[in-house]
């Protein structure tokens, strides 16, 4: 039996059935459910929602049920691979660059992903529960969706989450955003003369969709990274309208298959980004659908984009990536995290062993240089728990002084989703926050650790009286 | 995205705004997020780009060409 999102749903809702709500009353598609997301998100309360009575935007009731904020929580994404909290970027690290596995090709009438199959003018997106997200969205958009391409060259596939507004029944305007492994096939085709066959494909294994975050050469195969990290060969089966050479995932939920015809631009936008803002409205091309194809109950998955639904996953694989730059140059580093924070983009904190003069100042370079995106590095010694932000800024607080700790790198690249950059540019830069080498430091107030040991809090207050102290947060 | 540049439907009158890329194409429409409506920026009864304070985006193009 292959991994897919219902032998995930299936296990995960068995072990947490406290974490999976299955919304039973009518909900529409446009906000409500991004509304009642925000609502958990703000109580730091992040289950997967399966909306089975969604209102679409054209205002009939969905055939397909919703499921979002599957990819919300950390520790969840890092059980769908076997992983933990504070270890799942170092094992998708090994799994997704050192372990790829090709893909394994199955018929048609093996592919769950073929049990329902929709041609031409058959075609209704805006019969799906697609959501329309933020109040400044023109319309519903895919944000699940993997939009894959073929490098013409090479015949290699190549899978990114790359937004696309349900436009009409059959027309889908998206931002193949331009560093993106996708628009260099696109504007190989482009510049020949050949329409580009493109599909989405959403609803998979958690592990299936962070893999495809991965951070791959151009041009490498994500199918085979998925397989890495799912721990098998992903099942693809041939497309039904472009083409037996055009390979599709076959446990995947939905299929929708399209062509670029022209590269003509049309308004697309604004529209809810990860950076938590809204972007604005930019020129994009469209595609005309061609198929859709589908499991005959099948989910339509979404990620809340700006969320953590869409940001945490997406750190996994910067943090990885940056684990395995800075280690090369810095064998002191110990760990790396990505928070929530700096919304899994723009933050990194970096933790070193005993570090020795410079190599913290190296590290920040270093790190900085590996995604466009991050923006800010910070240092920290071992005694600093990098993945508790309030040890974190403690650290920045007692353990660097800004004139001499600081480190700024202006007019670099950076992500055109921080409002704060001009366009694409900006300044990037980093903070040495751990105490100097070689020289004597304060300690930390604390008290004898075998005193520390050996006091409980449950030796002196009940379980009822702790339970009815509240949390406070200052 | 720093540079984000607000505008009005003159259709519905919805608030929202373009980016750069968009600005710079001469004669390139925007479409209302809310109506949909399809339109020229200078058509916009307002305007947050460079220029006047309720000036046009021609003002932008202009400069840009």
């Amino acid at each position: 039996m292959a991994k897919d999102l219902r032998s995930f749903l299936s296990d995960y809702e068995a072990s947490h059935p406290e974490l999976v709500l299955r919304l039973k009353k009518e909900i529409r598609s446009n906000q409500e459910i991004t509304a009642l997301v925000m609502k958990l998100e703000k109580e730091e309360r992040y289950p997967v929602v399966i909306a089975e009575n969604v209102v679409t935007c054209a205002g009939n009731k969905s055939p397909f049920p919703l499921i979002t904020n599957l990819l919300a929580s950390r520790t969840r994404c890092a059980q769908a691979f076997g992983s933990t909290f504070r270890t799942v970027h170092l094992d998708f690290h090994k799994r997704s660059r050192q372990n790829p596995i090709p893909p394994q090709v199955v018929s048609r009438t093996e592919a769950p992903v073929k049990q329902v199959v929709k041609v031409g003018n058959d075609v209704d997106l805006t019969q799906t529960p697609a959501l329309y997200h933020h109040y400044m969205d023109p319309g519903p958009y895919f944000t699940a969706g993997f939009l894959t391409t073929y490098d013409p060259d090479t015949g290699i596939d190549n899978c990114a989450l790359q937004r696309g507004w349900i436009y009409d029944k059959r027309i889908v305007r998206f931002y193949p955003y331009n560093v993106s492994h996708n628009w260099l096939n696109i504007r190989k085709n482009r510049d020949s003369g050949q329409p580009t066959r493109l599909a989405y494909w959403l609803g998979h294994h958690p592990a299936t969709c962070i893999a495809g975050q991965s951070r791959l050469g151009y041009p490498m195969s994500h199918f085979a990274s998925m397989g890495g990290v799912l721990g098998e060969a992903l099942r693809v089966v041939p497309s039904e309208t472009l083409g037996d050479d055009f390979l599709v995932p076959a446990d995947a939920e939905v299929v929708v298959e399209g062509i670029v015809r022209s590269y003509n631009l049309y308004p697309e936008g604004p529209f809810g980004e990860y950076g938590g803002y809204i972007g604005p409205q930019v020129p994009n091309p469209q595609f005309e659908v061609t198929a859709i194809t589908h499991r005959k109950d099948a989910y339509w998955h979404d990620i809340l984009v700006g969320h953590p639904d869409n940001q945490v996953m997406g750190g996994f694989a910067m943090e990885a990536a940056v684990y395995e730059t800075v280690k090369q140059r810095i064998p002191s580093l110990v760990n790396v995290y990505i928070p929530l924070s700096g919304t899994c983009r723009f933050h990194v904190y970096l933790q070193l062993d005993n570090p020795w003069r410079g190599d913290a100042r190296e590290a920040i370079m270093s790190a900085l240089t590996v995604d466009f995106r991050l923006k800010h590095a910070f240092v920290f010694d071992m005694d600093i728990d990098i993945f508790d932000e309030r040890e974190v800024l403690f650290a920045i607080a007692t353990r660097s002084q800004w004139d001499k700790d600081v480190m700024i790198f202006p007019n670099v690249k950076n992500s055109i989703i921080d409002p704060s950059a001009t366009w694409d540019t900006g300044a990037k830069g980093g903070i040495d926050c751990t105490k100097a080498p070689g020289e004597d430091f304060s300690e930390l107030n604390t008290v004898d650790m075998e005193i520390l040991q050996s006091v409980n809090v449950s030796d002196y207050v009940s379980p009822e009286q702790y339970a009815k102290i509240p949390i406070e947060r200052m | 995205m720093a540079k984000v540049y607000y505008l009005n439907c003159p259709k519905c009158e919805f608030r929202y705004y373009v980016g750069e890329p968009l600005v710079a194409i001469p004669n390139f429409p925007t479409q209302c997020p809310k109506c949909h409506h399809v339109f020229q920026l200078e058509e916009s009864p307002t305007w947050t780009g460079p220029g006047t304070s309720g000036g046009l985006a021609t003002d932008l193009r202009r400069k840009q060409s």
